[in-house]
């Protein structure tokens, strides 16, 4: 049933996930790839993680022709600083191949030989590195390149709101390129709100930064602190260019770069609210389904379709409309607290009821999670439960989750128990969902209606809040 | 809270003594005496961050023969106090700010009117901050800022308190898509 030429991308080893998983959702019986093509046929073609490799490296040369770099002399350090995510994107390599071009076309054009990659990871302290090693970046790059760690050694930042302190190694060069992906990831947070400066608050900062992002600011103004930190004297001091690998649900598409960020952001935003808006709307029309886990980053930032679990958690808002005050349902637990209909303010945010079950066949441990205390969870495998116990962010999660011995067995279970037939996977593909029969013939029969949702309505409201109509 | 159920073991033949361990340690649990590391088992509140750093495997996670409990009782202080700090603070006392041990900011000022007076004695009377590490310091800067106690900067901390409510009004009102002065 499953068409092979839509097979998700393999799953990288390592330290922050269990062993890789032999039979993968794919491989079950009764698991579809609904290709992209055929519920959206007007979202933009990408390529898949088997192809496409050097037309990005023509794109990125093509788009950074008209990047102005005077700013760079031969003698300079130039610092690319470039995101673990962007490797966690179908397989990594198109963004490996962006990288790797900025790099070239910065030394042929300036002179300049002295390019540093300064490669951000989203939590852990070994996630960059194993990324080095796994797609053996020091050779392909023809540079050095860095880990850099929420933890690591600070900069002061100074803005127009305050000091934030940002990752010393980021800021240590002459200049910056800012190398990023435009894919939306947790849009819950960023609400399309200067989406492609969001790293210069969380990936080249430091965990401080982080926390009064996500801590102190609501989930709407936070979006401002990206922008008074990418204004502050000093990003701007060393800023020369973005260049950023572009996507939709369907795979990647290309390579966009600007000397003007704010320029850069609006067009991507654009494209994002066009394209990934539907899928995100899509999946907000599940009304009961059972989700697997199976891909190699934490649940909540593995894909289907493009979009990320956590935008299925956070379902039944729609976070593109800035109206909805919070995409992560706290406004409506406060409401309840406050009026006294709720005793205490425990759960983090509202989770979407359409989830019946979750299996975790194979997901990284250490971004906190209580989904178990809430939805029903089958982990895979007695090794991945005994990995959830030793990790620091995720204690209490095997104690209201059970563990099957084989992928099979849990999907059975989950069955059983969540009075659901049908069935999604997030195992990080672009330009298909896997699914189940039940599911796909669901998302088929959905899908015409969505996109005229998204075409009368929801898409010039979305354009209409940031001014883009 | 945090029940402890791990500890962080040494292995002096290949550890070399780099400190990596100890920069990231948020309980100073793991210091290098001597080049060769030395847990405090008191201390250790197996976040694994030492674990995650060292480069030589040095270190391993093993289970603690009796787990540990940490756990500062809002119940056992003045809650006039605890309210007052959190008001000042503007935090609700009673929403999690820590996802990994579901800390509240009653349980941090709490702690902190027991005489904590760094992050590092936050980790060891409440947990916080021996999970992922990432979020949840933010609201514990503005609880020790609520209670006048300055926090020195640290390798391991630099001291944040600003809130969205502290952004000037004129930069408010320039920029309404943010939705500055909405609770939410």
């Amino acid at each position: 049933m499953f068409n092979p030429e839509l097979s998700p991308p393999e799953v990288m080893p390592s330290m922050y996930g269990p062993k890789i998983r032999e039979t993968r959702s794919s491989d079950l019986p009764d698991m579809a790839a609904i290709s992209m093509r055929d519920l959206f046929p007007e979202i933009k073609q990408g390529f898949s993680h088997k192809e496409g490799i050097d037309d990005i490296r023509k794109i990125a040369e093509k788009e950074l022709s008209i990047v102005n770099m005077d700013k760079i002399k031969p003698g300079d350090k130039v610092n690319i600083l470039c995101s673990e995510h962007g490797f966690s994107l179908l397989e990594g390599l198109h963004y490996r191949e962006m990288l790797k071009t900025v790099g070239k076309v910065v030394r042929e054009r300036t002179g300049c030989n002295n390019i540093r990659y300064r490669l951000a990871s989203g939590m852990g302290i070994r996630e960059a590195k194993e990324i080095i090693e796994y797609f053996d970046l020091k050779n392909y790059l023809n540079a050095s390149i860095t880990p850099m760690r929420p933890f690591d050694k600070g900069v002061p930042i100074e803005t127009e709101i305050g000091t934030f302190y940002g990752l010393a190694k980021a800021y240590d060069g002459d200049w910056i390129i800012h190398a990023f992906h435009d894919e939306p990831r947790d849009l819950y947070f960023h609400r399309m709100l200067n989406r492609t400066l969001k790293p210069f608050v969380m990936n080249y900062a430091r965990y401080e930064t982080r926390a009064v992002f996500h801590s102190n600011f609501t989930n709407r103004n936070s979006n401002f602190v990206q922008k008074a930190i990418f204004d502050s004297p000093l990003v701007q001091s060393k800023f020369v260019f973005g260049c950023i690998l572009t996507s939709t649900p369907d795979g990647i598409t290309g390579v966009d770069a600007d000397n003007d960020m704010y320029r850069l952001d609006r067009r991507i935003a654009k494209d994002l609210l066009n394209n990934y808006g539907r899928v995100l709307r899509l999946i907000s029309e599940i009304d009961d389904c059972i989700a697997v886990w199976d891909g190699g980053r934490w649940g909540y930032y593995l894909h289907a379709g493009g979009i990320v679990f956590g935008c299925l958690e956070n379902g039944k808002y729609d976070p593109f409309d800035l109206d909805v005050p919070s995409a992560m349902g706290i406004d409506k637990m406060v409401e309840k607290y406050l009026s006294g209909e709720s005793e205490s303010l425990d759960q983090m945010m509202d989770l979407n009821p359409a989830i019946k079950a979750i299996v975790v066949n194979q997901a990284w441990a250490g971004l906190p999670t209580d989904i178990p205390v809430h939805i029903p969870t089958v982990v895979v495998g007695h090794d991945q439960a005994e990995f959830l116990n030793r990790t620091s962010a995720n204690p209490t999660f095997m104690e209201s989750a059970v563990v099957s011995e084989t992928l099979i067995d849990a999907v059975d279970f989950a069955l059983k128990i969540a009075g659901t037939d049908k069935i999604i996977s997030f195992d990080d593909s672009f330009g298909s969902i896997t699914a189940n029969t039940s599911m796909a013939k669901y998302l088929m029969e959905k899908a015409p209606e969505v996109s005229k949702q998204v075409d009368d309505h929801y898409l010039p409201l979305w354009l209409k809040q940031r001014g883009m109509e | 809270m945090k029940i402890v159920k791990y500890l962080s073991k040494v292995d002096s033949e290949k550890c070399n003594g780099d400190k990596h361990c100890e920069k990231y340690c948020p309980s100073g649990a793991i210091k290098v005496v001597e080049k060769k590391a030395v847990v405090d088992e008191d201390r250790c509140v197996a976040c694994g961050k030492c674990y995650e750093a060292c480069g030589e495997g040095a270190v391993q996670l093993i289970e603690r023969t009796e787990p540990i409990t940490i756990f500062t009782d809002p119940d056992t202080v003045d809650q006039l106090e605890i309210q007052q700090l959190c008001e000042k603070a503007g935090v609700m006392p009673d929403i999690s700010i820590c996802p990994c041990t579901k800390t509240t900011p009653k349980e941090i000022a709490a702690a902190i009117i027991k005489g904590a007076k760094s992050p590092e004695d936050i980790v060891l009377m409440t947990g916080t901050g021996a999970g992922c590490g990432v979020y949840c310091i933010a609201i514990v800067f503005r609880m020790f800022a609520a209670a006048d106690i300055i926090i020195e900067d640290d390798p391991r901390w630099h001291n944040m308190t600003l809130m969205a409510d502290d952004v000037p009004e004129s930069i408010k009102s320039e920029h309404p898509v943010y939705r500055f002065g909405e609770l939410f």
